[in-house]
């Protein structure tokens, strides 16, 4: 489907699928990229879309990284807001999850990077639209961060949270990203599934 | 690494807990486990995962199993092939070099897609775009 994206008219018509029912929230393992060690001179799009991408490659020698959540609503505060803008409007996402680790690793390799880094998070919805005619699977797997980079909002770990129990609360926000989704989808879900994986090995 | 190595190297860990497994040993198991059965171990926190995956190595193997013939092309990481018409997906774990050089032919402008891409063969039908990005790297 072929779209002019820049007309601002709206082309679809507004109901939910009664085949697959909206659900809320997402599943408990998300990924995460330096956002510099994406290789943006090779991403691809499914065709005719501007907000799906068909292969999110990695610089050679880089991975991404899971984050594991647990409990009923994993990454609950996370949320997107949008807003008009005299340029087209503007998305302002926010990423919201605990670090359940106190240890010296886990500050030196995790919350010490998030300080002034710019980073890429996939979560995976609940929904994933399996039954969709035109792009079935397509809603799974959703990108955060891709446009302008998630980063560090301040973030306060309360010693006696019984939330966090200790662990480091953490605040991601994309502000000022031009489309209100990206998601990824390589043709099915089992194929965007593989290639979600795959960003986990290092290609040798 | 031959057959044999492998078995080999399997008999070494059969029957050792799990505990005793030092992080060289896990990453060594990790990386024969990929050698062999082009796969990962799962992802869990399931306590046996090392000593199933050792037992899955050492019986595949031992079954007349061979060891996994790489692709000499590597993808990079976050991109899999799915050729037209098929519903196989390929990964750096079960690409071959007869389905990248048909997607290579067919889609010549993705070849950054990939970290590598082996040298022709002479009697190799190759696009002048993959030639061409030989001939940089």
């Amino acid at each position: 489907m072929a779209n002019n994206v820049c007309d601002s008219l709206i082309k679809q018509n507004i109901a939910k699928n009664c085949l697959e029912p909206m659900i809320q929230g997402v599943e408990r393992t998300a990924y995460i990229i330096n956002r510099k060690d994406i290789d943006f001179g090779n991403v691809s799009f499914v065709e005719g879309f501007t907000n799906q991408i068909s292969a999110l490659p990695l610089l050679q020698g880089k991975k991404a990284y899971t984050i594991e959540q647990y409990g009923a609503t994993p990454y609950s505060g996370s949320s997107i807001a949008i807003a008009p803008s005299s340029q087209g409007g503007q998305a302002t996402s926010t990423i919201s999850f605990v670090v359940p680790s106190n240890s010296p690793a886990m500050h030196e390799n995790v919350i010490d990077p998030l300080f002034d880094g710019e980073f890429v998070v996939i979560l995976e919805n609940k929904a994933k639209g399996l039954r969709d005619e035109q792009n079935p699977g397509a809603s799974a797997f959703q990108v955060f961060g891709y446009w302008q980079g998630l980063t560090l909002a301040e973030s306060t770990k309360e010693l006696y949270n019984d939330e966090t129990l200790g662990g480091f609360p953490v605040t991601l926000v994309e502000q000022k990203a031009p489309k209100s989704a990206m998601f990824l989808n390589a043709g099915s879900y089992e194929a965007t599934k593989a290639m979600v994986e795959s960003l986990l090995v290092v290609a040798e | 690494m031959t057959v044999e190595q492998a078995i080999s190297m399997c008999r070494e860990w059969i029957g050792r807990p799990h505990a005793s497994l030092s992080a060289t040993d896990k990453k060594k198991v990790e990386r024969l486990y990929s050698d062999v059965l082009g796969k990962h171990i799962r992802k869990c926190n399931c306590t046996n995962r090392y000593e199933d995956a050792v037992a899955e190595i050492y019986h595949y193997l031992k079954r007349g199993g061979k060891m996994r013939e790489k692709s000499a092309y590597i993808l990079k990481s976050g991109v899999v092939i799915q050729p037209k018409g098929s519903s196989q997906v390929y990964t750096n774990d079960n690409l071959t070099d007869e389905v990248a050089a048909a997607f290579l032919l067919e889609r010549p402008n993705a070849a950054g897609l990939f970290v590598y891409i082996p040298q022709p063969t002479a009697t190799e039908e190759v696009s002048p775009v993959i030639t061409k990005k030989r001939r940089r790297k």
